[in-house]
């Protein structure tokens, strides 16, 4: 392992691995292989695990001896441990239509910030983002590498209610809500495409170490869309990511 | 079956909560007192995790439309079946058509209310838990029938009753462990949280408990990491929650503190205006 993390408790039954240092696609690389090691050698002790950019929260079973465990683990992650390649991942192409009846803020966004809404849609259909984790609401992807350009402070009044697929801004992070929630976000679209499916034993479509590209449509092709996923027969668009 | 007549202030569906699927984002939800909701499974010999009802304060009126066996627990309501008063921390039979009505507590805030052989609830990823967005019910509703599974140890007449220690209600003080961000705090921040008194306010619910106090605690917002139901979030405006049953798997604010499993279950019988603090343990 490159870096080592830092091991202590965080109540009485959880143990957090932290790492000190910069949020980029090696350490959470490093972070998602580690996760799936941790899951795999120790499913016995282990009800479940969260990653996050910097962190994984291992939540132990009640009756495992902590203490124990957490000094086993401490000694294993000093050797060389052996990690997995990241099984299979994909990259995703998501349609978003930025046009006004969605995107609530794209016309205050433009003006605050200067930007035509044409060169904010171009800006935000550039990169190709990266699934850190999943968090915030069901199925909610903590997105990586938004353009620093379109960095743009959260609503100072939240709103009570942002509709599922609505595509958003917040500090220096963009985002899909997932789910309908309460939220302080600036909405500059919707996808048609849901993400979180509770039905399914896999409910998350996306996951740590994924990636998504934004593809602009329009409002008709929205609707078409949209009616395809209600008879299914919408196919999203992805390709297997190779590193 | 059991018919909601009214369906009381805050009445939901729980058992003991959704695991496994937090690397989704998905809470863990589960009884808001984890400890009465069990007690009121063992009592009546059902699995501790058998799906209950979650009463809030004011409960709902309930008709039973078959006869069975039931448990309450928790906070002090003064149950009604027909009218005459029943005991709560002990099985009761119940007789078709029968009319439960739990009133108002004189202590606790949360009540637990199990059937024999447990409510017959459809499970989504692996739990009957409400969860607005999972399994799409917000709040038992007026009219709603609930089923109950049919349990082959039918209305075995048991003595099974227990006294629970009136503490797991009223108790002050909240066990708490150091959260990762503790240390950040300034010296006399970490020392107001060991001595002040803090008020629980209105705006606590299933999600998290907000507390306050006049005298303010800030702290800086963190790169965004896990959380988990008894963590006590600090925001850079001084905000105190303590994070509850259905609070998200990962936040941005300091993670100052973390209660026990013990101290959550007392915190869910908390009511607006109570007053609480912390007692520090050592790891």
């Amino acid at each position: 392992m490159k870096i080592l993390p830092k091991i202590e408790k965080f109540g009485e039954n959880t143990i957090l691995l932290r790492w000190k240092g910069e949020i980029n696609t090696a350490c959470n690389d490093e972070i998602i292989k580690i996760n799936e090691w941790m899951n795999t050698m120790f499913h016995n002790k282990i009800i479940e695990t969260v990653p996050s950019f910097l962190e994984i929260a291992i939540y132990v079973k009640p009756k495992v001896a902590i203490d124990v465990f957490m000094k086993q683990l401490q000694l294993l992650l000093k050797k060389e441990i052996k990690l997995e390649p990241i099984q299979k991942r994909f990259i995703y192409d998501i349609p978003v239509c930025y046009d006004e009846e969605f995107g609530l803020d794209m016309h205050e966004f433009s003006e605050l910030s200067g930007f035509p809404i044409k060169k904010i849609i171009q800006l935000h259909t550039k990169p190709l983002y990266r699934v850190y984790f999943l968090g915030f609401l069901p199925g909610f992807p903590y997105l990586g590498g938004l353009a620093d350009a379109l960095f743009f402070p959260r609503k100072k009044e939240p709103r009570d209610l942002i509709q599922k697929g609505s595509v958003a801004i917040g500090g220096n992070q963009t985002g899909i809500y997932t789910i309908d929630s309460p939220g302080g976000w600036n909405i500059l679209g919707r996808t048609p495409f849901y993400f979180f499916d509770a039905t399914r034993a896999n409910p998350s479509l996306l996951q740590a170490g994924d990636y998504v590209k934004f593809v602009s449509i329009s409002k008709k092709h929205f609707q078409i869309i949209a009616a395809q996923i209600k008879e299914g027969t919408y196919i999203l668009k992805r390709k297997i990511y190779n590193d | 079956m059991i018919e909601i007549l009214s369906s009381g202030l805050y009445t939901t569906i729980q058992d003991l909560g959704r695991y496994g699927y937090r690397k989704y984002g998905v809470p863990i939800s589960g009884a808001m007192d984890g400890y009465s909701a069990k007690l009121a499974n063992q009592l009546l010999g059902n699995a501790k995790d058998c799906a209950v009802l979650e009463i809030t304060f004011l409960g709902p009126v309930l008709k039973f439309k078959t006869a069975t066996q039931i448990v309450i627990t928790g906070a002090g309501f003064t149950p009604t079946l027909n009218y005459k008063e029943i005991s709560m921390n002990t099985p009761i039979e119940v007789s078709m058509e029968s009319i439960l009505n739990f009133g108002l507590p004189t202590f606790g805030f949360r009540g637990y209310l199990a059937v024999k052989g447990g409510f017959k609830a459809e499970k989504t990823l692996g739990s009957s838990s409400f969860y607005k967005g999972i399994n799409a019910k917000g709040l038992l509703q007026k009219g709603t029938i609930l089923e109950i599974n049919q349990s082959e140890k039918k209305c075995i007449k048991t003595n099974a009753s227990v006294h629970v220690k009136k503490t797991h209600f009223t108790a002050e003080r909240l066990e708490v462990l150091k959260g990762p961000e503790f240390k950040n705090l300034t010296k006399e921040d970490q020392s107001k949280l060991q001595k002040l008194h803090f008020t629980v306010t209105s705006q606590s619910n299933r999600m998290a408990y907000l507390l306050k106090n006049a005298s303010i605690i800030t702290a800086k917002e963190i790169i965004t990491a896990p959380v988990q139901p008894g963590t006590v979030q600090i925001t850079p405006s001084g905000k105190i929650m303590v994070l509850m049953r259905d609070a998200q798997t990962t936040g941005g604010y300091a993670r100052i503190l973390q209660l026990t499993e013990k101290s959550i279950n007392q915190l869910a019988q908390k009511n607006a205006g109570d007053k609480v603090m912390f007692l520090f343990l050592e790891y």
